[in-house]
């Protein structure tokens, strides 16, 4: 296995921030022992975020504090499932007043499940540290109103490069995330920086608007928020083109997906397909399929949290589990699923740190941090000129898991025509990928050596939306395209 | 908490204007994995959220004051001199945990305001708030809500025992009561108690060996009778067992009929098109008086649209918006033609349009054909009752969205399909399409139950 130069844990540093939410939440390893009494297992997680998002437009400038979601969750388990009390008050004394009800409203709960076994959580390892996401420019120590001056002026630049640009629009933000999570085992701090930059625009040839856009973003500062020149003239020369896109033909086609499309198919087709709440719930397919061949040999997909910059990386989740990176798909071969605490405990298997809630106030599910193919032998350049007839697939836009029926559906912003491995010049957009996810993991010929991982974010079903990284390399593959 | 914050705004020098809203919520969340409760939540919640105001002079050494590159000038473009001052707003949400440092939090507010130039623009003044029934009495007090959703589990683990061939695989209930209050500098001081009740389900369906298939189901809602549970699972039934059936559809343009979840998100690429705000910012395709399908002929039903806020109990039904403004009915497209945007305080002044305030529910006018008849042809009809994700694009219009689960219609027969997509553009596609006089309502859609599109392409098997 090859593997990109991703999965060295990230820089760890220990700050003011962390030593004043110990200060601060100290009391709840007195909350977890108090609940205990009364139940198996007790934890709690606090969570909160601050940081500025800017958007930038003709005619109109905005700027926003982020939402601070910031409150508490504990958790008991009274033997037969887990109950929960989220607040937004972290006040200590409505917290052990919270603490008290919660514990003892499930203690006089049914002790077992309904088969007579009684939930048995194990709290981990004894782990007491503090992780803070290492930066280089630091966004809170930039004013706000050079940031303002910093981005106005990129906006600018893009809204100048092209007379038939009508509108030119770029969002900013960046954020702090802070997390303390105590069970009786560990007591963790986490401070995680995420920076994200988009810039969109807008053109007109009279009769139809056409838009394209870059987005960049990680964990870290300002300095993984660079866009160059050359960047936005590649960004103004593709929606220009998209002025003369035409219409696709349905079929199928060989194609070489670009990383951000790469990203999204290993997200789609083996990321939610591989969260074991839905092997619980007997919704994914993949359950069958451990430790059998579900792809070309070619295929490796990895989960990993610990990926430096990675915009879904995290030191902890949201259950206390520290993050290691998780092997998926190996040579093609199913290894194993992500797990949130429930569903590792209910199926007897081991964690892996993808126990994730989209804040306090929302339940905690097996979900994805960076997902991505792991990179191959090839050049891109030798992807894209073995398409003798075939689609570079660009932007990636949207995508859609079938964990059940292995479909997928992912949209791409354009798709531009090789034959005999050159571009012709001819750009389709858009383009709507629909197909058997074993399929298409089998008809994986190439795999280039190239690697970028993506800022993207990522709902369960409709709702429950959380930050993630999509990416690897360039892949060839064959798809059935509307 | 609410009376520190304005007491602090009000007293502040930088802060021209303010508007807060207070959002107090208590919900319950319940999540079954087959005839097993998962998970039990109680979720109590305070929030505020301010828009704090500041006027300053543009800034000095503009020769010409410009917002974004453009020269500010009054909102009906009539030449007149730009004015000198420019007005900044910061949203800051607060949390209970802010109350200490309330203060700092309303000088960075007043700071980020000082540091962004637009356009002034007034706030809304008090008025009349029309009494819109959106809130379930069933679900307060607090302790009837988890007696609520227990009794849901409990309805629903009974009605799918009565279907055959399909079992519960997992379920979740979110229920919600929020009461929010609105205030703001110009002397607006409404309230507003509503309730959400969100359910999704998941029927799994078996068929010989391991062969297996689901339909997952998504209900939101204002009162939990509203979900209809009996006729949604007996639906939801039918679906699964038909998905077990269901082959991949053949390439083709064709006649395409779409209802229940395929349909409604078409309509949001026309209310986005027709707000204040697309057209502001330059993403509005047609103008006031103009056709939705720009130059083609209508071939089919004539689209006729509002945005109605008013509608009891509907899940975008309110009695004022964000900025304290009244809500209303406003119809916006007529017989295919733009009559009115929809427009928030702030662009209504920019364009120089009437205010309604933030959209509604969107309701369409129904056709007179019959569903039946929608779904004849001498072709094959396909009829597509969910996509796996409705992707329509609002800025072009073009959508492409893989069949979850759909019939192929033809004299010999009807055969469920699944996979492979449909794909168009959705202002062209309503230049000739036909509504049913069947009317669905579903979220904050309310219109007909079906639509037929007389060419759309299906991407399939050759």
């Amino acid at each position: 296995m090859t593997t990109p130069k991703t999965t060295t844990k990230q820089q760890s540093t220990v700050n003011a921030v962390s030593r004043a939410l110990r200060d601060q939440y100290g009391f709840l390893r007195e909350i977890v022992a108090e609940m205990e009494r009364s139940v198996p297992y007790a934890s709690a997680l606090v969570s909160g975020a601050d940081g500025v998002r800017l958007t930038l437009r003709d005619g109109e400038q905005q700027a926003s504090r982020r939402e601070p979601r910031h409150g508490i969750v504990l958790t008991a388990s009274n033997g037969a499932f887990i109950e929960e009390e989220a607040s937004s008050s972290t006040d200590p004394d409505d917290v052990r007043r919270v603490a008290r009800e919660l514990a003892g409203r499930a203690g006089t709960r049914a002790k077992a499940r309904a088969n007579g076994t009684a939930l048995q959580i194990d709290p981990g390892d004894p782990l007491d540290a503090d992780f803070a996401t290492a930066i280089e420019q630091d966004p809170a120590a930039v004013p706000l109103a050079d940031k303002l001056a910093r981005y106005e002026a990129l906006r600018q630049k893009a809204r100048g490069l092209d007379a038939r640009i009508v509108q030119a629009m770029l969002r900013y933000a960046d954020g702090s995330e802070l997390k303390i999570f105590v069970n009786r085992a560990k007591f963790v701090t986490e401070v995680l920086r995420r920076v994200d930059l988009f810039v969109q625009i807008i053109v007109s040839d009279g009769t139809q608007r056409r838009y394209d856009w870059r987005r960049i973003g990680g964990t870290g500062g300002l300095e993984l928020l660079e866009l160059s020149d050359a960047d936005l003239e590649d960004l103004r020369d593709t929606t220009v083109a998209l002025l003369t896109s035409r219409t696709v033909a349905p079929g199928v086609y060989d194609v070489v997906t670009d990383p951000g499309v790469t990203g999204v198919l290993a997200h789609e087709a083996f990321g939610h397909g591989v969260e074991t709440d839905m092997f619980l719930k007997h919704r994914a397919r993949g359950a069958e399929y451990v430790g059998k061949q579900v792809g070309s040999p070619l295929v490796t997909i990895m989960d990993d949290p610990t990926v430096p910059h990675g915009y879904g990386s995290y030191f902890v989740d949201d259950e206390g589990q520290p993050a290691t990176p998780t092997c998926i798909i190996k040579d093609g071969i199913l290894q194993r699923g992500l797990t949130d605490l429930n569903s590792a405990m209910r199926l007897g298997i081991p964690r892996s740190a993808n126990g994730r809630r989209e804040s306090f106030e929302r339940k905690a599910y097996a979900r994805m941090s960076n997902t991505f193919f792991v990179l191959g032998t090839h050049t891109p350049e030798q992807l894209l000129e073995s398409l003798d007839n075939g689609l570079l697939l660009c932007q990636v836009s949207s995508g859609m898991e079938d964990p059940k029926g292995w479909g997928i559906q992912i949209s791409t912003h354009y798709a531009r025509e090789y034959r005999g491995g050159k571009p012709t010049g001819v750009i389709y957009s858009p383009i709507s990928i629909t197909g058997y996810v074993p399929d298409l993991l089998h008809d994986v010929s190439m795999v280039a050596n190239d690697f970028h991982l993506h800022p993207g974010g990522c709902g369960k079903g409709w709702k429950e939306y959380i930050s993630v990284g999509d990416g690897g390399p360039h892949l060839r593959t064959r798809v059935r395209i509307g | 908490m609410f009376d520190e914050i304005v007491a602090a705004l009000s007293r502040h020098s930088g802060v021209s204007d303010w508007t807060v809203r207070r959002r107090v919520s208590h919900g319950v969340q319940l999540y079954a994995i087959g005839r097993e409760i998962e998970s039990l939540r109680a979720v109590t919640t305070e929030t505020y959220d301010l828009d704090v105001f500041n006027d300053h002079p543009f800034p000095r050494g503009d020769a010409a004051p410009t917002v974004g590159g453009l020269p500010v000038t009054p909102a009906d473009e009539s030449g007149a001199p730009a004015p000198a001052i420019a007005r900044g707003v910061a949203g800051i949400p607060l949390a209970l945990a802010d109350r200490g440092r309330l203060q700092h939090r309303i000088d960075d507010a007043v700071l980020m305001a000082s540091l962004v130039h637009n356009p002034p623009y007034a706030l809304p003044e008090p008025a009349a708030y029309p009494d819109v029934p959106l809130e379930d009495p069933s679900l307060s007090p607090a302790p009837a809500m988890e007696r609520a959703a227990r009794d849901f589990a409990d309805q629903l683990w009974g009605l799918v025992d009565r279907e055959a061939g399909v079992c519960l695989s997992a379920a979740e209930l979110f229920l919600r009561r929020t009461e929010i209050e609105l205030r703001n500098s110009r002397g607006i001081h409404a309230t507003a108690a509503t309730t959400r009740v969100m359910t999704e389900f998941v029927l799994l369906a078996g068929g010989e060996g391991s062969e297996e298939a689901e339909h997952f189901r998504q209900i939101e809602v204002r009162r939990i009778g509203d979900l209809r549970l009996s006729e949604s699972v007996a639906e939801a039934a039918n679906f699964a067992r038909d998905t077990l059936r269901a082959e991949t559809p053949k390439t083709r343009t064709g006649a395409v009929v779409l209802t229940g979840d395929a349909l409604a998100p078409l309509f949001d690429a026309f209310t986005f098109q027709a707000s204040a705000s697309a057209a502001y910012n330059k993403f509005a395709r047609f103008e006031v008086g103009q056709n939705v399908s720009g130059n083609r002929p209508l071939a089919g039903d004539p689209l006729t649209l509002h945005s109605n806020a008013l509608r009891p109990y509907g899940l975008d039904s309110h009695r004022f918006d964000g900025d304290g403004v009244p809500g209303r009915d406003v119809l916006l497209i007529e017989r295919g033609v733009l009559r009115a945007r929809h427009a928030t305080q702030r662009y209504a002044q920019y364009l120089g349009i009437p205010v309604t305030g933030e959209p509604g529910n969107t309701e369409v006018e129904p056709g007179t054909a019959a569903l039946a008849d929608l779904l004849r042809g001498d072709g094959p009809v396909y009829h597509v009752v969910g996509f796996s994700a409705s992707d329509v694009d609002p800025i072009t219009g073009d959508f492409g969205s893989e069949i979850r689960l759909g019939y192929e219609i033809t004299p010999q027969g009807v055969r469920p399909i699944k996979g492979g997509s449909v794909s168009g553009n959705v202002f062209a596609a309503f230049a000739d399409a036909r509504f049913s006089a069947e009317v669905l309502e579903r979220g904050a859609y309310r219109g007909p139950s079906a639509i037929r599109f007389a060419a759309l392409r299906v991407s399939g098997e050759a």
